[in-house]
């Protein structure tokens, strides 16, 4: 069976890297996209879809994480759900790396993840809260704010 | 084949009969074509052999001498006024006939000609009621015909270029839609309907290019995906109540419900397709101990469907091993 939720997920991750300014720093070396949690999945299809292609100048590199010990700096770092009582944690080593914390699942935002995969109705759809971005120091394009299903300022 | 009771000496017939005996079709096809332009035209058994001698010419493939043999069929049965021949002669005409309908099923199954091959299964059809039975009934095989066709359809869509795979989807929908006039509780209607839409389903989701996608893009193809998924559904809750252990049906609802984002009916139906699968996946283990995807089924299986703590524990461990060697 086609794991058509793994591909929708990869698809948004991919576009949020188009549609948020990261700081200056940022903005050179490898682009870097982690998945902390299972190889299968999410991490999977990105790495074959966009594993060694750019994000502006930058190469995506698409790292997996197996444990918080592992996670070094990411551009953006998806929590998979079975993970997501560690985003607490996350948010403190995340925050000075600039890293676009991504979550699925209720209360991610919450949780501090700046945008988290919810279901509404039967389709894949993603909340923003703005305020976690800025303590990021990451600026949100107002497309992927107008497409969220749910912003918190 | 030809009685001793015709009423006049048949020449040029008993010609034709003795090359037909010998094989010499066309030597018996010159003898015939005579008798039918001599007073032995007026004999039932001068147009039988007739038809017999034309129908096997070529064994029957050519259509034009396959027409011709029906031709004298039907000669032969009106010159039988009393009836004394009809049931045999009925008999030639369903055996020269059924060649229409075999055609049909090569056309279909190994030329991929399928518009020929309706061609000529409607011949079949048409002809058969108008020269034998017009009350004859053919529901059976007409849904047996339009199921062949529906799924020749589906089994093309795998193999063509991804433009051309939607016009071989609505017409695998349109045949099997036809199986459905005749049977709305068709199993392999209802399925082939169900799996063409929940492939449409997957379609839109797994096809969206990786690069210039945009947020539109994606909540659109969901939308359109979403759509398939919902019209899959009846189509394979009704081939569910057909045949509630099929495993097929079962994969297809479990694949909508994940692309529905329905994880409780998800859950359900992975869980039945699991009691199918999990004793291949034990077997597959014990045979091959490294194929990390099959271990990682096997911890989903144990963690989510058939649980069992112990043995998740058990594949927990496992596949670390194998993920970190």
């Amino acid at each position: 069976m086609p794991d058509t939720r793994s591909v929708v997920r990869a698809l948004y991750i991919y576009t949020f890297a188009t549609l948020v300014e990261w700081p200056k720093e940022k903005r050179t070396g490898d682009f870097v996209i982690g998945v902390f949690g299972e190889t299968a999945g999410v991490y999977s299809e990105l790495n074959k879809k966009y594993s060694g292609k750019s994000i502006g100048s930058q190469k995506i590199v698409v790292k997996n994480y197996q444990s918080t010990k592992d996670i070094s700096d990411s551009h953006i770092l998806y929590v998979t759900p079975e993970n997501s009582k560690y985003i607490k944690t996350l948010v403190q080593t995340t925050i000075k790396e600039n890293t676009l914390l991504v979550s699925e699942g209720a209360g991610g935002l919450t949780k501090g993840a700046i945008v988290n995969f919810i279901i509404e109705g039967n389709q894949q759809k993603y909340e923003i809260n703005k305020s976690n971005a800025k303590k990021h120091k990451l600026v949100i394009a107002d497309k992927l704010s107008d497409l969220a299903a749910n912003v918190v300022k | 084949m030809l009685s001793a009771s015709s009423s006049f000496a048949q020449i040029w017939t008993g010609k034709a009969y003795d090359f037909y005996k010998a094989g010499e079709y066309e030597s018996a096809k010159t003898a015939i074509d005579s008798a039918i332009s001599s007073i032995e035209r007026f004999d039932s058994q001068t147009w039988q052999l007739r038809g017999h001698i034309y129908r096997d010419i070529s064994n029957g493939d050519q259509i034009y001498y396959r027409e011709i043999a029906i031709e004298s069929f039907v000669r032969a049965k009106k010159i039988d006024s009393v009836g004394l021949y009809t049931v045999k002669i009925n008999g030639y005409l369903r055996n020269t006939l059924v060649r229409y309908f075999n055609d049909a099923v090569t056309l279909l199954i190994e030329d991929g000609e399928f518009e020929k091959s309706e061609e000529s299964y409607n011949i079949y059809t048409r002809e058969y009621k108008k020269l034998i039975d017009p009350n004859f009934d053919f529901t059976v095989t007409n849904i047996n015909y339009y199921n062949a066709v529906g799924s020749e359809y589906l089994k093309k869509v795998d193999i063509v270029e991804p433009t051309k795979k939607m016009q071989l989807r609505e017409k695998a929908i349109e045949y099997s839609n036809k199986v459905l006039v005749f049977d709305s509780l068709d199993f392999k209607a209802n399925f082939n309907i169900g799996i063409v839409y929940y492939n449409i389903g997957v379609d839109y989701i797994i096809t969206i290019p990786a690069d210039g996608i945009t947020l539109e893009g994606i909540i659109l193809n969901q939308k359109k995906s979403e759509e398939a998924f919902l019209k899959a559904l009846p189509y394979l809750h009704r081939a569910e109540r057909l045949d509630p252990n099929n495993k097929a049906v079962q994969e297809a609802l479990m694949g909508c419900y994940y692309g529905l984002n329905n994880n409780e009916m998800y859950l359900k139906y992975q869980k039945l397709v699991d009691q199918h699968n999990i004793g291949t996946y034990l077997e597959r283990h014990n045979t091959h101990p490294a194929d990390i995807e099959n271990v990682r089924q096997l911890l989903r299986v144990y963690t989510q469907t058939l649980i069992d703590l112990e043995q998740a524990e058990k594949f927990k461990k496992i596949l670390f091993a194998l993920e970190n060697p």
